[in-house]
Order: C-alpha cells, then sequence, then structure tokens
C-alpha cells in the first residue's frame, strides 16, 4: 500500500504535467528577431508557397495563373537584395494579394480605413472617382459629403488609388476597388516624413462642380461605423412594424442567443431586417443558427471541399425555436466577409430554392471569402493566412466573390445622392432611416413613405 | 447521438466492474471527471448544442454526510456545424450522501449541487455562470478508490439562460 503523501504528490504532478501539457500545446516556433535576413526572407517565401500548393482550393474559380504570379512574385522578391524589410512585407503582401482570395493575406498593414471619413468609388454616366460618402458628422475635418477627391497633399487620387490597389486581397473586383478608395488618405499619408504626418493635410476636391483647396484634420478618436455590439429597434417604433437587428460580427457565439431573444421580441413585426453591413464574420455556426429561426427544414448541407475537392465536413442551418415567419431583408455591403458573406449565400441560395420565400436581399455585392482559412506564423510579427477549405452549395457553386443583392442600392448610389446627405453605412440605432439608402428602402417597400 | 450512447455505454459498462467493498469516510479526496451534457437555451427550447467538460476537483468531508467539493473545469460547447469554443471555470458546491450506511449499494447515493462560473472563450460576455443540482452515485472499487456516475442538471443564467442535462462521470482517490 503506498503512503498517503506519495499519493498526494503523485496527482499534484498529474494535475501539473496536465496543465503543463495544455498550455504548450500551442507553443509557436518562429524566428524571433525584428530584422528580415536572407535566411528568413528564404524560408518565408518557401513556407508561403509550400502553403498555396498544399491548400489553395480555388482551381475551379481561378485561372491558375493566380498561383504562378503568386510563385513568381515571391521569387522576385528573393532576387531583389536591396529591399529594405517594409518593402520586402509590401511584396508579400502584394503577392497574397495576386491569390485573388478572400482570405488569403499576410499580416501587414501598409494602409488602412481613415478613422471618421468612408470613401466611396463611383462609377456611371457622367461620374466616375472616389467620392466622400460620410464623414462622421465632423464638419471641421475639412471634407464634405459629396465631395469629389482630386488630389491629396499634392499627390493626385486616382494615381493613390492604383497604388493601393494591388494591396487589397479580396476575390470580387468590386470589393477590392471599395476597400482600396477607403486607403486613399492613409496612402497619401505614408508618402509623408513622418514628422509632418499630424499636421493638416491639404487636398483638391470637387465640389458643386467646382475645384476647391481644403485641409484635412484626423483624428484617431473618430470612429464611427465599428460597432461593438450588434442592437435591434423596430423602424418606426410602433407595434406591427419593422424590426431592425444589427449584427456587426459573428465572431461571438453568445450573440446567437441575443438575437434569439430579440427575435422573439419581434415576432409580432411584419418584417425584420437582419444588418450585415461591416460584419467581417467569426463562426460559420453564428450564421447557421440565425437562419435557424427563419425556415421551417434543415436545409441542403455545404460541404467544404479542399484542394483535391475532397469533403471535409458540411454545415447547414436546422429550425430552431419558433420561426420568424414575416418578411426578411437581410443589408449587405463590400465589407460582409466570410461567415457573414455565407449567411447571406444562403439567403440567396433559400430564395433561389424557394425555402425562403419572403426573403430579399438589399444593398450591394457582398465581400465574398467562402474558404475556410489556416494560418502560419512566419516570424514573430508576420503571419500568412491562406484558404484551406471551399464552402460550396450543392451544384458545386461557391461564394467566393459574393453574393449579388437583389435590390443594389448602394451599388446604383450616385454622386447627387451622397451630396443630398444619402448614404451606405448603418447608423446608430438603425434608427437613421432618412439618410440610409436601405432603410429608405425597405420602409417604403413595407408602405412607409419617406 | 453516438457520441451519447458510446458515453453512457462506457458508464453503463463501469457500473458492472464496480464491487462494493466497504467505504470509507475519508476526510480529503481528489477527482477527475469527464461529463457530455445537451445544451437547451430558454429562450428557443431546443437542444441545439451540447458540452464537454473534464474537471479536476478536491472535496472535504465535513460530516458523516457531507462533503464540501470545488473543482476546475476545462471543456467546450460544441454548436452543430463549424462552432465551438473552449471555456474554463470552476464549480463548486456540496455532495450530500441522504442514505445511511446499510452496506448496500444504494449507500453511494448521493446528490451534489452549487453554482459553475465558465469563461468561454468565443463569448462577448464572460464569464457564463448557473446552478447545478447532480444526482449521483459512488462506487467503491477499493478502500481508496471509487467511481463516480452522476446525471448531471445545470441551469445556465443572466445572458445565456439554458438548461443542459447530461451525464459525467468519474473517478476519486480518498485519504
Amino acid at each position: 500500500m503506498l503512503p498517503k503523501r506519495s499519493i498526494v504528490l503523485k496527482c499534484l504532478w498529474l494535475v501539473i504535467l496536465f496543465s503543463l501539457g495544455l498550455f504548450s500545446c500551442g507553443m509557436p516556433e518562429f524566428p524571433n528577431t525584428a530584422e528580415l535576413t536572407e535566411d528568413i526572407r528564404s524560408g518565408i517565401v518557401r513556407t508561403m508557397t509550400e502553403m498555396v500548393q498544399t491548400y489553395y482550393p480555388f482551381e475551379q474559380e481561378k485561372t491558375g495563373a493566380q498561383t504562378a504570379s503568386f510563385t513568381a512574385a515571391l521569387e522576385g522578391l528573393l532576387s531583389d537584395l536591396s529591399l529594405a524589410d517594409a518593402e520586402f512585407k509590401d511584396g508579400l503582401r502584394k503577392a497574397a494579394a495576386l491569390l485573388s482570395d478572400g482570405h488569403s493575406t499576410v499580416s501587414w498593414y501598409p494602409f488602412g480605413f481613415m478613422p471618421g471619413i468612408r470613401l466611396r468609388k463611383l462609377s456611371g454616366p457622367g461620374y466616375d472617382g472616389i467620392y466622400v460618402e460620410r464623414c462622421a458628422g465632423r464638419p471641421d475635418i475639412g471634407v464634405r459629403q459629396g465631395d469629389k477627391l482630386i488630389s491629396i497633399a499634392g499627390q493626385d487620387v486616382s494615381e493613390l488609388f492604383q497604388q493601393v490597389l494591388p494591396f487589397v486581397y479580396a476575390s470580387s473586383g468590386y470589393a477590392r476597388e471599395q476597400i482600396a478608395a477607403n486607403y486613399i488618405f492613409s496612402a497619401a499619408l505614408r508618402t509623408l516624413p513622418e514628422s509632418s504626418r499630424s499636421q493638416p493635410v491639404y487636398a483638391v476636391v470637387l465640389r458643386g462642380g467646382t475645384a476647391q483647396n481644403i485641409e484635412i484634420t484626423f483624428s484617431d478618436d473618430d470612429t464611427y461605423f465599428l460597432f461593438q455590439n450588434p442592437y435591434f429597434c423596430r423602424v418606426p417604433e410602433s407595434e406591427g412594424t419593422v424590426g431592425y437587428i444589427y449584427l456587426p460580427t459573428c465572431g461571438y457565439l453568445d450573440d446567437i442567443d441575443t438575437i434569439d431573444q430579440w427575435i422573439n421580441t419581434l415576432m409580432g413585426t411584419k418584417a425584420l431586417i437582419l444588418d450585415l453591413r461591416g460584419n467581417g464574420g467569426g463562426s460559420s455556426a453564428v450564421a447557421d443558427y440565425i437562419l435557424g429561426r427563419f425556415i421551417a427544414s434543415k436545409e441542403d448541407p455545404f460541404p467544404m471541399k479542399d484542394k483535391a475537392g475532397r469533403t471535409s465536413g458540411s454545415i447547414a442551418p436546422f429550425p430552431r425555436g419558433e420561426q420568424y415567419t414575416g418578411r426578411l431583408y437581410v443589408i449587405t455591403d463590400y465589407l460582409t466577409f466570410s461567415a457573414a458573406n455565407y449567411l447571406a449565400s444562403r439567403v440567396r441560395y433559400g430564395i433561389d430554392t424557394g425555402t425562403l420565400p419572403a426573403a430579399c436581399l438589399v444593398g450591394e455585392r457582398s465581400g465574398g471569402g467562402s474558404g475556410v482559412p489556416v494560418s502560419k506564423r512566419l516570424t514573430e510579427n508576420l503571419t500568412f493566412r491562406v484558404s484551406r477549405y471551399v464552402i460550396r452549395a450543392p451544384g458545386g457553386s461557391s461564394f467566393e466573390a459574393g453574393t449579388p443583392a437583389d435590390i443594389p442600392v448602394f451599388e446604383s448610389a450616385t454622386p447627387e445622392q451622397l451630396s443630398q446627405g444619402f448614404w451606405s453605412l448603418p447608423s446608430a440605432g438603425g434608427t437613421d432611416a432618412e439618410h440610409d439608402l436601405a432603410l429608405r428602402f425597405i420602409l417604403s417597400e413595407e408602405g412607409y413613405p419617406q | 447521438m453516438k457520441r451519447t450512447a458510446a458515453v453512457l455505454m462506457i458508464f453503463f459498462l463501469c457500473s458492472f466492474s464496480a464491487v462494493w467493498p466497504q467505504q470509507r469516510e475519508s476526510r480529503v479526496s481528489v477527482t477527475a471527471v469527464g461529463g457530455y451534457s445537451s445544451m437547451m437555451p430558454l429562450s428557443i427550447g431546443t437542444f441545439d448544442r451540447s458540452i464537454w467538460n473534464a474537471d479536476a476537483g478536491a472535496a472535504l468531508r465535513i460530516s458523516r454526510f457531507l462533503l464540501l467539493d470545488a473543482s476546475y473545469t476545462y471543456g467546450g460547447i460544441i454548436y452543430k456545424g463549424s462552432g465551438y469554443t473552449a471555456f474554463s471555470g470552476f464549480q463548486a458546491g456540496a455532495k450530500y450522501f441522504f442514505l445511511k450506511p446499510r452496506g448496500k449499494w444504494s449507500d453511494g447515493l448521493y446528490f451534489r449541487t452549487g453554482i459553475f462560473s465558465f469563461w468561454p472563450a468565443s463569448f462577448r460576455s464572460a464569464p457564463v455562470w448557473g446552478f447545478y443540482l447532480n444526482p449521483g452515485i459512488r462506487i467503491p472499487l477499493t478502500s481508496h478508490i471509487s467511481l463516480h456516475q452522476e446525471i448531471t442538471l445545470r441551469l445556465f443564467a443572466e445572458n445565456t439562460p439554458a438548461f443542459s442535462p447530461g451525464v459525467s462521470g468519474g473517478i476519486t482517490f480518498e485519504f
């Protein structure tokens, strides 16, 4: 018989070893250095090439030229020994974007959306360019809604646009252009000396048909479009009308329970708006669970296919709880991506197959991204992500390039509409229907004249 | 469903392998437990997800019938499709043996009740917490080691109100 102390010690050791095992599972193996030496660069290129060769699953959608250009671009980076680290990372980012995949990218962000300003590329008869869509209620910022940007800090905007376009990873040209349009300010600032970036930037805009010189100032605090929490309301505020749920992300699984409770509350409404604008994705389970409140029977599964066409599981919504039987409007924009794009594609599939006859997609083509990615850390602060599986509808098609809207109110927006104060963005509380192009359309459809 | 059936089968076989030696009334014991349960959000009334958990805990006997216990929990909530979130947390409560020892199998019947709190990784509002009430049976294998099998009944409170029935089984070392 073992003494008690011995048993206790053995149990303690077991607990300690178990804990160490848990925490050591994710220990990274990557070069812990800030400088990208020739060996590290070579390792990065080799790893990225191998990952794409192993995983990239879009043989059906793409022509093959994407992987060839990707490989050639990476090899070109290795042959140019004069590149600084930042230039090398720029090259990696541009090479990954050549894959035209909504998920494949390198975690290097030379450009970004400018806080407080949302831009939109508009093309149509008599107009083509990048316009200010909203400036977050900041009259002091210099630009006004509806301004067409001509130059910033002495640089031509169309040239800046062409500079940033190769950095944008997206599977649809439409999403790529809209995202690139929003990188314009950061691209202009990047060319300035670091010491002068906090100073006002001079720009030329076309306002009311006249070119004007203006001064632009920015504030990092001014973020208006990244809502951290979902919210709901009735539009307008009365019983039996239209319910509105804004879902800014699919990244939190407990949002399912919150939204379930809201749908219960909105059961009496005749229509429900599910706003997916700016939703960058998360878990497809959030999409399936929410859709489960709108379908009467289990939907066809969408298989996840790898490069060789093998199926690795499938996903599908299934009926849950009391079904919402009113009309369903889903608002999408070019930032509706990944799991949110999957939700939109499920609605599209339900409309096409008749399982969601009372649904309608409003807004614009969603951002796309139907891949299931895998990531690998290349260096201390550089990660490469590539799609490993692609989610396909029965029949083999994917929604990698986004889901088109039934009512493309944003794609058909004009400079005049922007000048008049309309925008394509979700507004706080969802109640500013007066300016929201999507809400205006939906409420008009439901019998509320705007 | 197959997974649940497999878990139930293991518990069933464990019950038959057990013998009923003289039970000890040890002061301190440590336990390792594994469990599996379904989960029904009260907002929709449908079992639409499941939970697995592995616990490591200790208990202190304070009377012939009553033990205080606490355990560290690691596990995951499994959503149909591709949803999964790992969690860690703790449970703390009391275990009550409600029958006087008569040298029969029924001596091992007990209720375990208390509170739990989990920190799920993919949840916006962490932690989630609630109550449990688990009827169970202690099956002694030797004078120092016993198996425990429970029907777990969890009630999640606050932002994720849900009912979660399931089963769990574990092994206890008594000192």
